[in-house]
């Protein structure tokens, strides 16, 4: 089995996503329940980065690119999604503060 | 008409008082003074200050907010307090205000009466080449020809406040003001100021200058 390095790589972030999430599951800033959800979804990431050949003709016949590529452009999307996301909700909660800071003022 | 001044003040324990005696000798308007959560004296130096004092009011913030949002606490309390015009004036000692009687005067005449400083004396060469890109650019693409965009020492009356109601919380609140007014073509007056440059690192910084400048086009179009 060839191990490409990009492999290597993104299976250390996966590692590394786990132990953040550990962190903040020992903290309690999460519940079990997603600690074990989240837990799944990073191991079904590492498990298509490890054996990509499992998925490789599926996603050839589906996208016509490598198992990896599309992971990539997957994450990309997720995170653009994300990013906006919180863009809005730090927005709408910056308008909060600022009101309540107002209100607070007299 | 009833003018009220509104001074926004953030760490500035060692010339807020002075600032606010010129401005009581200088006019006979009331002030309301925004404290926006300084974390130095500032706060103790008013209250003791203002103690017995019936002509300022002082409001304080929690934390900092930023400029823009200490400028709009002050304006709404000026409202309630009656005013129909305010006068904005920073506290750091950069805006004279033995100005304040020519804002008042022009006032009665124009909506929106603008500070504007010549950049004589030692004034940053980036600070001056930034003030004169952001005032051309804002001039020219949203067509308000102003002589000095960045200064922040600015009078209205309340009659505009709802055209040229600003988001910014921090910095861009006058380029937001310059840009609204070029959106509603609200003629204005410019005043000749005293240039006084205090602070070298306070302000605004190229990246906070970009943001801003990239925001304008939403301030306006949006309604």
């Amino acid at each position: 089995m060839n191990i490409h390095l990009i492999q290597i790589t993104l299976l250390g972030f996966t590692l590394f996503m786990v132990y953040i999430l550990y962190l903040h599951w020992k903290r309690q800033d999460i519940t079990s329940l997603m600690f074990g959800m989240w837990l799944m979804t990073w191991l079904a990431f590492a498990g298509v980065v490890v054996f990509p050949w499992v998925l490789r003709e599926q996603v050839n016949n589906l996208f016509g690119s490598e198992v990896v590529d599309v992971v990539i452009v997957v994450a990309f999307m997720i995170l653009t999604y994300v990013t906006v996301e919180n863009n809005f909700k730090m927005k709408k909660f910056e308008e909060k503060m600022e009101k309540l800071v107002r209100k607070l003022a007299e | 008409m009833k003018i009220i001044v509104v001074v926004p003040v953030y760490n500035e324990e060692s010339r807020v008082v002075e600032v606010i005696k010129k401005i009581l000798e200088s006019t006979g308007c009331q002030i309301v003074v925004v404290n926006d959560g300084s974390t130095d004296d500032t706060r103790q130096v008013l209250d003791k200050f203002l103690a017995k004092n019936k002509r300022v009011t002082l409001l304080n913030h929690l934390f900092n907010l930023g400029k823009g949002a200490s400028v709009k606490t002050g304006v709404e309390k000026a409202w309630i307090l009656g005013a129909e015009a305010v006068v904005i004036i920073d506290a750091d000692g950069q805006h004279s205000p033995k100005d304040l009687p020519r804002f008042e005067k022009a006032l009665k005449r124009y909506l929106i009466v603008f500070g504007y400083r010549e950049f004589d004396g030692e004034v940053p060469y980036i600070r001056k080449l930034g003030n004169i890109v952001a005032t051309n650019l804002v001039g020219w693409l949203w067509g308000v020809r102003r002589k000095d965009l960045l200064s922040g020492f600015i009078g209205f009356r309340k009659e505009i406040y709802k055209q040229i109601y600003w988001y910014s919380r921090r910095y861009g609140l006058e380029t937001e003001i310059a840009t609204k007014v070029g959106r509603y073509k609200i003629p204005f007056k410019e005043i000749k100021i005293d240039t006084i440059y205090l602070d070298k690192y306070k302000g605004v910084s190229v990246v906070d200058a970009i943001k801003i400048l990239g925001q304008t086009p939403v301030w306006f179009f949006e309604k």
